[in-house]
């Protein structure tokens, strides 16, 4: 028998945590790796509900709810799964994820991600956002934003439900989830790694880089 | 054996409350997606957003039959007859269409419905959404409608209205337009839409949802909402 001290009790709260962490995401990946294939044309009539503020074609028109077009379907499952669950929140995503099950879910995600994909206008007008998305700054343990997500953001094998198309999602969008990230308010990344690289990114950084990737 | 200080629990717990909490934090002037303020006003750039792609001017004309029951703008005078004043435009053509189709019942607008082209169908939508939008008088305040209408109850499957239809249910934003406005409706044709939702006389909304969470409702929560949403 024996008494903690802190920094111990500390260590293990993380290590606890991070076990949790690490079996969730083994969990959820798994899942992911062999789900049933969805049917998109089946998945076209289900996700009508969805299509009222992400649009038919996955190009949302408000600017704060993401564009859905060409996105991986093994990741829009993973977050309805994790706004089911209120890993992810958000005040209405937390309420509509629960209305759909497993079944409903693959059709409806197939659907998405049968569409073709989201596109911004092709211009760079924000070099330091170019800069930080391709290079990072190692220096500060910000990854480029490229080694994960791909060239201009379009995703990129074989990981496909941890890693999300973002290049020609809405601007505001990305902000407020890089935003988010920073904050900590949200914290749906494997093993917190955009928590991890946003966390001494400055404002103007941000912003930069949710120009630079909407235009992709 | 050892001992885990009470700090791990206490954070276990708050951890818990959070995730608990997190989910039902609506209020009554938040629009989720545009922040504290109720972004779907009458400015004349939601009233074009709103509108759709038909002429309104052209509409006023080919509406006067509609006008006969609704209103001239839209403000309807009969319990059982909705407003249409500010509706979404592309609510009104769907809702149109669907009489067309039998996919929604009502022995007049089954038939009425039947009359009109889709050229005039747009600009009629245009012309009541165009209207200044359909108001409560606001001098009574159901606390039951109120707690559905913000909190519902997701692990009955009711969601809370204002997920959908928005702040004072006026619509969830200018731009997105599946959602109508039911925010000021006529009381009684609310109650009687969220019955027939309830026992499957209707079936036009999206994924049924609106069937999904009637399903639960009992007559005295279905009278609360009915009372709640027509005053805003």
């Amino acid at each position: 028998m024996f008494h903690m001290n802190n920094s111990m009790t500390t260590s293990m709260a993380l290590i606890v945590l991070f076990t949790t962490a690490v079996a969730y995401a083994q969990t959820d990946n798994a899942q992911a790796t062999q789900p049933r294939s969805g049917d998109p044309v089946a998945g076209k009539s289900r996700s009508q509900l969805c299509q009222g503020c992400h649009a038919e074609d996955g190009n949302s028109l408000s600017t704060l709810v993401p564009k859905l077009a060409g996105q991986n379907a093994a990741y829009i499952s993973k977050q309805v799964r994790n706004f089911q669950a209120g890993m992810r929140k958000h005040a209405i995503m937390n309420d509509l994820a629960i209305t759909v099950n497993e079944d409903e879910l693959a059709d409806i995600a197939a659907y998405f991600a049968s569409l073709n994909k989201m596109k911004g206008d092709g211009s760079a007008s924000n070099p330091v956002g170019k800069n930080l998305f391709l290079n990072g700054d190692p220096s500060r343990m910000v990854l480029g934003c490229a080694y994960c997500h791909g060239a201009d953001g379009k995703g990129l094998e074989p990981n496909p439900a941890m890693i999300p198309v973002i290049g020609g999602q809405h601007k505001d969008y990305l902000l407020r989830q890089l935003v988010n990230f920073r904050k900590v308010d949200r914290s749906n990344s494997p093993y917190g790694v955009m928590n991890g690289i946003t966390r001494t990114l400055t404002d103007a950084e941000l912003e930069a880089l949710a120009e630079y990737v909407s235009e992709r | 054996m050892f001992h885990i200080s009470s700090n791990i629990a206490a954070g276990l717990t708050l951890a818990v409350l959070l995730a608990a909490t997190a989910a039902s934090a609506q209020t009554e002037t938040t629009n989720p997606l545009r922040g504290s303020v109720d972004a779907n006003v009458d400015s004349a750039a939601s009233i074009r957003l709103r509108s759709g792609t038909g002429n309104p001017e052209a509409g006023r004309e080919k509406s006067q039959l509609c006008q006969g029951c609704h209103g001239e703008f839209g403000k309807s005078s009969e319990p059982l007859i909705p407003s249409l004043a500010g509706q979404y435009g592309n609510y009104i053509t769907k809702q149109i269409h669907n009489y067309q189709a039998g996919t929604r019942s009502h022995q007049i607008m089954n038939a009425m419905a039947a009359t009109v082209s889709d050229p005039d169908l747009a600009d009629i939508a245009a012309y009541f959404a165009s209207q200044q939008k359909m108001k409560g008088a606001g001098n009574r305040d159901d606390a039951l409608g109120k707690e559905l209408f913000l909190h519902g109850d997701p692990s009955k499957m009711r969601l809370a209205c204002i997920s959908c239809h928005g702040v004072k249910g006026k619509g969830l934003e200018p731009k997105i337009s599946m959602f109508p406005v039911i925010g000021g409706q006529q009381k009684v044709y609310i109650r009687l839409q969220l019955f027939n939702f309830r026992d499957g006389y209707r079936t036009n909304s999206p994924g049924n949802i609106m069937n999904r969470i009637a399903e639960s409702l009992t007559d005295d929560e279905i009278e609360a909402l009915a009372e709640y949403v027509s005053q805003q």
